[in-house]
């Protein structure tokens, strides 16, 4: 079933790991073991740098939030800070294979 | 003169079949365009009831702003070694949710078997693990706890905050103490502790 939603997958960088590594009090996993997430959105756009620029915020709070680190050792939430930590690839076909 | 009567006949049939006034049906393109058959609302397959009981049980804990509760119906490893109770909810809050599994079983032995091989498949893909090793078991934020007969298991996107919880099952009586308690947060790997009523302590191999 295709669904009315696009995606932003986002993951982390090298940079995001090491940043763990600084603040984190538990030991972070490797790069390799590191797993992107999906972030659901709505379907209508056409301009992959204004939806990031849309979604950005929420998504770096919830990546911020998942982590051990306080937050008072957070970075600054701006756009640059954002594409510094992690990867994103952002897109429209999403299709629900277990919903009929 | 018959092409005449011709031509006149055909001019007729001509302004008869322009001014026709027979109402064609118009099509909306909304109505004939294909249509995603997703319902936002109501994605989720395995969530299977809602009980207002479950919320109040939950906001019994001061902090914590409820929305609602929903019961799920997913199997887990746990499961397969007859607990006699078992609860398995998603609770939800305005802006996170967290999801609650917890079994309780007859005796000590059933809750050791079940925990072990817990701890052989947290979640798929299955990724073991051993007593008091440090690595990567699941991929949100969980915690599981284990005491004598019961066995629970959290996971979140955002931090659990296990004090807050050993503070609540202390409240409503699950259990006043843990042998052994796993943390792992998101891209984090696991760290062991166990707890009484007065510490909270770190163990290790």
């Amino acid at each position: 079933m295709i669904l009315d939603r696009g995606y932003i997958i986002v993951e982390p960088k090298q940079q995001f790991i090491d940043w763990l590594m600084k603040h984190q009090d538990t030991e972070p996993v490797k790069l390799e073991e590191v797993e992107p997430t999906v972030y659901l959105i709505d379907d209508d756009f056409m301009d992959d740098e204004i939806v990031l620029n849309k979604s950005y915020e929420e998504i770096f709070m919830y990546e911020l939030e998942s982590t051990a680190v306080h937050e008072s050792f957070w970075p600054l939430i701006t756009i640059e800070q954002f594409k510094e930590f992690f990867n994103v690839k952002i897109g429209v076909s999403v299709y629900d294979i277990k919903s009929k | 003169m018959i092409v005449n009567i011709l031509y006149t006949m055909l001019f007729f049939f001509l302004l008869t079949s322009c001014t026709s006034k027979k109402n064609k049906e118009l099509k909306n393109m909304d109505d004939i365009t294909p249509k995603a058959s997703y319902t936002k609302k109501n994605s989720s397959t395995i969530v299977i009831s809602k009980d207002s009981s479950l919320i109040s049980y939950f906001s019994s804990f001061n902090s914590w702003q409820i929305d609602s509760v929903n019961e799920l119906e997913s199997k887990f490893v746990p499961d397969r070694f007859s607990p006699i109770k078992s609860k398995k909810l998603i609770i939800y809050s305005s802006s996170d949710s967290t999801q609650f599994l917890s079994w309780k079983y007859k005796d000590s032995i059933d809750a050791k078997r079940s925990f072990y091989n817990f701890l052989d498949c947290v979640e798929k893909p299955c990724r073991p693990i051993q007593l008091f090793e440090e690595k990567k078991i699941a991929s949100s934020n969980m915690v599981i706890f284990k005491d004598e007969t019961t066995l629970i298991c959290l996971k979140s996107s955002k931090r659990i905050n296990v004090k807050d919880w050993l503070v609540f099952f202390n409240l409503n009586k699950t259990s006043t103490g843990f042998d052994i308690i796993i943390e792992q947060v998101k891209n984090g790997k696991t760290k062991w502790y166990s707890s009484t009523k007065e510490k909270y302590k770190h163990l290790t191999k």
